[in-house]
This record gives structure tokens, C-alpha cells and sequence, in this order.
């Protein structure tokens, strides 16, 4: 993968002084955290199928070769053609490949996280394949030519006059900002692009080991007609979209939904076990899937973090997370954000390229608690702050203060005399005036305490001794 | 070496320091008794649920009681919504339905997907506004329907048209998707789709929206007895 400077501070920055984008982000992500609440409300077994999904996560990860080893072999059975892509450059290979065969003018693409990761779109505009996405979010998202905010709602950040002006601008109508009439519009525009592509590009929420298919969970139809109009369809997974079989998936349906749109159940789950071509005479004369490695197996070496790679993609975890909210997801400047993009980004880059990441937390452990697939999120985010620690030689005065501080506290004598000439100091300088460097410009440092906190617990005890 | 090799060996080699976290003792049997106990008690239980499930995903549903009584229901759609082409299926449902129709009818079309090569297929089943279909299955808990291509041989009067109106016979209603998977033959039916409630996006300002790139309405109709 190439070395890529993610400068994560500056895009921080930018985002906190954007009040709209806040206001648009706290909006969408809080009114998701309920939603998703109340469906949960209503399962009474919820913890335990998290419980159970965890595990059945556990065996597919713990034994990914096996399984993917009985996936390759079940969907050649099933005509299936399987392709092994050890990093972006080979998956988008294989693609073009593909493309070229079979003088593709067209591709309609429905929303998969995982051709993000391998910038794949502009390689293909690059080689003249008119690429469109297809779900109305990520549709949106590539007329701005962004990249999507969110892991489930990729146009999270705009509203709905962004949309507007944007279809004035780039698709020449007139300008409206009711979501019906913004939706009437693509639609119109993508379904021509439907009934002329030639092939189409999709993810897989899941992978079947011992059937040899796959499924692709949706709510607009969008995948259902790409993977059902155009000749070819190529799909590309991650290794670790693993399950054993498809009696692993009702525990998986039931907390995706939830999980993701606060949706008892997506509106459609698409299965496909081969082209249907040749069986019911229409859809797809060829189905391709590539297996994409890109940094996985690396992932997969520690035995703690690679629950990471347990991840559906759910995006429940942003919606939770204090500090997405505050930020939207172009502020991790990387295709995964929110507290899985932090834990996910120094494993798949390196340490140092995503140092400034596991630091995008505060470690609340809202996270962790909704994660329907139950990755300890909270612990592996310091892990990843440890590794990043260890790495990065440019935190030496961090380092040092914190050896101070560990030696000052140890000592009562000297940590009380410390902090008393501490609260001199502060209370020299003039109100409004406490800045620290490092510290956010806009907030003042809370000056200290008038009393330090044995004073105050001596004078309360005498008060109850009183 | 190959990629396939290169990955393969690179996944064995991570994978030779197991995870130490210690699974559970997890009942599965525990869990099992555990979903049992929110199934409805009886069929009426099991059908009220789905028709409260679909009418929570915006659908609409009828429960009655023959064919003869859905084809009538569907007639007064007809009417209602001056539709006068249809687009369905070759299988037998489809076609008595189809048969009770064109004979009072006469001005109502009928499009066979199934009689199309697939070029013309796609693109006169799109221009049909109404489809009849037939569900293999249905879930009662989340008001889902099943399609398997094994049995419709289509999708595209359920994905292309704009009105959808189901059929599925009330024995076919399962009470969750853990027993249905129990009576789906998945080793043979691997193409298949579960709908729940016409097409829809939320992806402008989380306004919901029905009809994104599929149907925009959907009807279905129980009969007790085919
Ligand atoms: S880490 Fe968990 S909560 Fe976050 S997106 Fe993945 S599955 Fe969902």
C-alpha cells in the first residue's frame, strides 16, 4: 500500500470550525443512536446474539484459511470465478482485466466500502469506463467528487441544500431541496445507467464458506438491479467477510439491521450463488469475486487485535462516538473512520503513518457497548496508542513529562509541594489567558482549585467529625 | 507464487499464535429457548405479526381466504389504480390469477417476464408499472418476503416495476429466519432474495424516502388455501 500522510490534525481542526458539518453530523448520528435503540428494546435476547456472533466472528477469523480455502472451492463449484488479490494494485488489475474483456463502456457500482480502499473508481475513469455509483448516498458523494463521511450514510455531511445546488450544477436541473424530488432525479438518471451498464462492481456483507455464495444487504434496490441487469458482476470482499455457512447468517441479519439503520431488518438481502445467466435466463453471463488481502493477513498476526478484523461494517460505533460526532468522517482523511477507522488505520498503514488516529477517542467506551459483534473497541484503541507510543521518537517531551509526573505522584511530600507552587503559577496569569500548547486554542486551561482535593477531604471529614 | 499461495501461507503464519480469549460456555440450546419464547403461540398470533411488521415498513396486507378471493381483491386494485398492464411471472399462482383476469378484463395486459429473451426482458418489463408475483416464503417477525429464482426464474417485474403486489400462501409464513433457513434447501437454492417493504433511502438529511431504485409500493396479499 502506499505510504500516504494522512495529516489527521489539520483535518481535525478544519472540521471543528465548521459549524454546519457539526450541526450535520450531531443531527444524523444522534437521531441513528435512538432509532437503533428502540429496535434493540424490542429483542429481548439482543446480548446473547451478540454474544453468539461474536464467536461464530471468532471461529471464521481463527481459522480464515480453512474457510477460505472451502469458499474458493464451492464457488468454482458454482461457476463462480474466484480471483486472490494481495493488495490494491492486484485487485484493480484484476478489474480492468475483466472490464477490458468484455468492452465494458459502462460499470454501475453499488456502495462497498472496499473498492474505496483501493480508489478503484478513478482508475477506471482514468480508462474511460464511464463508473457510476448507484446508491443515492455514494451517488451524491462522487458528483461532489468526495469521498463518503460515514460507513452506512456516505452524504451524512451535506444537507439537503448542499444536494440541491449540487444536482442544479452538476446534473443541470432545476434546483429543489426536497429529498422526493432530489430522489426522483437520480433515480431517473440511474436507472437508464442500469438498463445499459455492462457490468457491475459490489461488495459482500457476507461470505458463505460451505455454499459457495454470498450476500449483499441493501435498502434502495440499487445492488439488487446491478447484480441482476448488466452481463458481468464483479465482486470484491475482504478475506475476513468470512462466515462457516449460511445457518452462521440469521445471527447476522438480526444485528446488522439494528445495528446500522435502526432497522429491524434491511429491506433487501440479496443472495448470490453463481450467474444466473445460463439457470433463469437473465442477469449475469459471468460472476467474478475477489478475495483482497491489502494489509489483512498483517492484521491477522496479533492475536488480540485481529478481532478488529471482526468488524460488519455496522458504522454503530461512529454514531456512538462522542468524538466522530464532533468531527464527521473526512476528518480521519482514510476510507475507515470513527473509532473502527482509528484501530483500523495504524494496523493497515503503519504506526507512524496513522500515529495521530488511536488518539481520535476519549476512551468513554460508548463504543465498545454497541458494537453489535462485541470488539472491544476501547481496549485496542490503547493498545494502538501504546504501539504508536513506542514508534514515534517525536513524542519525546510527552514521554518525559509523563515520567515526571509518574515520579512526582509516587511522592506525596513532593507532589503536594509541587502542586501548590503549580497553583501559584496559574494564578499569576491574567483570566483568559491559560493557554497551554496542545491544548484546544479556543478553551482556556480550568484553572486549579482554590483548595487541593486532601485539603477539601480533611476539612469535609473534620466537618462530619463536627 | 501465486497471490492465492503468498495469502494463504501469510494467513497460516499469523494464525500460528491462537487467541487466548476463552469462549464462553455458550448453550446454544439456551439461546434457542430464549427466541422460542417471543414466537407467536398460534397461526393467527403469526400472521398478525407480519401484517403489524409490513405495515410498519410501509406495506400493505390482505389475509384471505382462497384464490378466488385474492383474484377479486386484485380486481378491485385494478380498478382502483386504473392499471391496465401487468407484468409476472410464468408460475402457476401467477397464471391462474392472470387467467380469472383476462377473462372480465379484457382491457388488461398481461407480460410474461419469463417469455422475454433478456436485452428485451429488461427493457419492457421496466416500462410495466404493476407486477403479480408469487413469495416462496415469508418471515413473520420482520415482514419479509422470499423469492427463490430457483421457482420465479425473474426478478424483474419484483425490482423494475413500480407497484409490487406478492402473494404467498399462509403455511409459507415462518416466525423468524432461524427457522426459516431450517426449510429453505440452501444447497440448492443459492440465488434468492428476501424484500422487506418497497425500496427506500434515508441518505438526504435521514428523511426517509420510499421507492429508491426499486418499487415504491408493495401489497401482499395471505391466501390460506391455493
Ligand atoms: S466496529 Fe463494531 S460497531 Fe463499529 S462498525 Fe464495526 S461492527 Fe459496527
Amino acid at each position: 500500500m502506499s505510504v500516504q500522510d494522512l495529516n489527521i490534525k489539520k483535518h481535525v481542526k478544519e472540521a471543528l470550525a465548521d459549524n454546519n458539518l457539526r450541526k450535520a453530523v450531531y443531527k444524523a448520528t444522534s437521531s441513528t443512536a435512538v432509532t437503533r435503540q428502540n429496535v434493540i428494546n424490542s429483542i429481548p435476547y439482543w446480548e446473547e446474539i451478540r454474544e453468539k456472533a461474536h464467536f461464530i466472528k471468532k471461529e471464521a477469523i481463527e481459522n480464515l484459511d480453512k474457510y477460505l480455502e472451502l469458499f474458493e472451492q464451492k464457488c468454482i463449484e458454482n461457476n463462480i470465478q474466484v480471483h486472490w488479490a494481495i493488495d490494491d494494485k492486484e485487485a484493480k488489475d484484476i478489474i480492468l482485466k475483466i472490464a477490458k474483456k468484455n468492452k465494458v463502456k459502462t460499470i454501475v457500482k453499488s456502495k462497498s466500502l472496499t473498492t474505496e480502499e483501493i480508489h478503484l473508481n478513478k482508475l477506471l475513469i482514468e480508462n474511460n469506463i464511464d463508473t457510476v455509483e448507484t446508491d443515492l448516498g455514494e451517488y451524491i458523494v462522487q458528483l461532489k467528487d468526495q469521498v463518503p463521511s460515514h460507513l452506512i450514510i456516505p452524504a451524512l455531511h451535506l444537507s439537503k441544500e448542499d444536494v440541491g445546488n449540487l444536482f442544479t450544477e452538476k446534473l443541470k436541473v432545476p434546483y429543489t431541496d426536497v429529498p422526493e424530488e432530489l430522489l426522483k432525479i437520480a433515480r431517473e438518471k440511474l436507472r437508464e445507467k442500469f438498463l445499459s451498464a455492462e457490468m457491475s462492481i459490489t461488495g459482500a456483507n457476507f461470505a458463505l464458506a460451505e455454499q459457495g455464495s454470498f450476500c449483499i444487504i441493501e435498502n434502495e434496490a440499487n445492488a439488487h438491479l446491478s447484480i441482476s441487469l448488466p452481463k458481468v458482476h464483479v465482486a470484491l470482499m475482504g478475506i475476513e467477510k468470512i462466515l462457516p455457512s449460511i445457518s452462521d447468517l440469521p445471527y447476522f441479519l438480526k444485528i446488522l439491521a439494528p445495528s446500522a439503520t435502526g432497522q429491524k431488518s434491511s429491506t433487501y438481502v440479496n443472495f448470490i450463488g453463481g450467474p444466473s445467466k445460463e439457470k433463469y435466463g437473465e442477469g449475469p453471463e459471468e460472476v467474478h469475486i475477489i478475495l483482497l488481502d491489502n494489509g489483512r493477513s498483517k492484521i491477522l498476526a496479533d492475536p488480540k487485535l485481529r478481532e478488529t478484523l471482526y468488524c460488519i461494517r455496522c458504522g454503530a460505533c461512529l454514531n456512538a462516538c462522542p468524538v466522530y460526532q464532533q468531527i464527521g468522517g473526512h476528518a480521519y482523511n482514510w476510507v475507515y473512520m470513527g473509532p473502527i477507522g482509528i484501530t483500523l488505520i495504524p494496523q493497515y498503514l503503519s504506526e507512524l503513518e496513522g500515529k495521530d488516529a488511536p488518539f481520535l477517542s476519549s476512551l468513554c467506551g460508548a463504543c465498545g457497548d454497541v458494537c453489535p459483534v462485541k470488539i472491544k473497541l476501547p481496549e485496542h484503541i490503547l493498545e494502538l496508542r501504546k504501539k504508536v507510543v513506542e514508534k514515534d521518537g517525536s513524542r519525546f517531551i510527552e514521554k518525559l513529562t509523563i515520567k515526571i509526573w509518574a515520579f512526582v505522584s509516587a511522592n506525596s511530600v513532593m507532589y503536594r509541594f509541587l502542586s501548590k507552587i503549580l497553583k501559584s503559577l496559574m494564578s499569576l496569569i491574567p483570566n483568559g489567558l491559560q493557554k497551554v500548547p496542545g491544548y484546544y486554542k479556543k478553551r482556556n486551561f480550568p484553572g486549579f482549585a482554590q483548595k487541593g482535593f486532601r485539603e477539601q477531604l480533611t476539612n469535609y471529614q473534620n466537618s462530619i467529625k463536627k | 507464487m501465486s497471490s492465492r499461495n503468498k495469502i494463504l501461507s501469510q494467513i497460516k503464519s499469523a494464525l500460528k499464535n491462537k487467541s487466548n480469549e476463552e469462549e464462553k460456555i455458550y448453550s446454544i440450546s439456551e439461546l434457542n429457548d430464549r427466541i422460542s419464547e417471543t414466537l407467536p403461540k398460534s397461526k393467527t398470533e403469526l400472521v398478525e405479526q407480519f401484517k403489524q411488521e409490513l405495515l410498519k415498513v410501509n406495506a400493505d396486507f390482505f389475509y384471505l381466504n382462497n384464490i378466488s378471493e385474492a383474484q377479486e381483491k386484485i380486481s378491485e386494485i385494478l380498478s382502483e389504480n386504473k392499471i391496465n398492464h401487468i407484468a409476472s411471472t410464468n408460475q402457476r399462482i401467477c397464471e391462474s390469477i392472470q387467467e380469472s383476469i383476462e377473462a372480465v378484463y379484457t382491457d388488461v395486459k398481461f407480460t410474461i417476464a419469463n417469455d422475454l429473451k433478456p436485452q428485451e426482458r429488461k427493457e419492457k418489463i421496466s416500462k410495466i408499472n404493476t407486477a403479480i408475483v408469487y413469495a416462496d416464503f415469508a418471515v413473520s417477525e420482520i415482514g419479509s418476503l422470499v423469492f427463490l429464482y430457483d421457482n420465479s426464474k425473474t426478478s424483474y417485474p419484483h425490482f423494475l416495476c413500480d407497484y409490487v403486489i406478492a402473494i404467498v400462501n399462509s403455511k409459507n409464513i415462518f416466525p423468524n429466519q432461524f427457522t426459516l433457513f431450517e426449510n429453505i434447501n440452501t444447497e440448492q437454492s443459492k440465488n434468492m432474495v428476501f424484500v422487506t417493504g418497497p425500496s427506500r433511502t434515508a441518505d438526504i438529511e435521514k428523511v426517509l424516502v420510499l421507492g429508491a431504485h426499486g418499487p415504491r409500493k408493495l401489497t401482499v396479499i395471505a391466501i390460506e388455501n391455493e
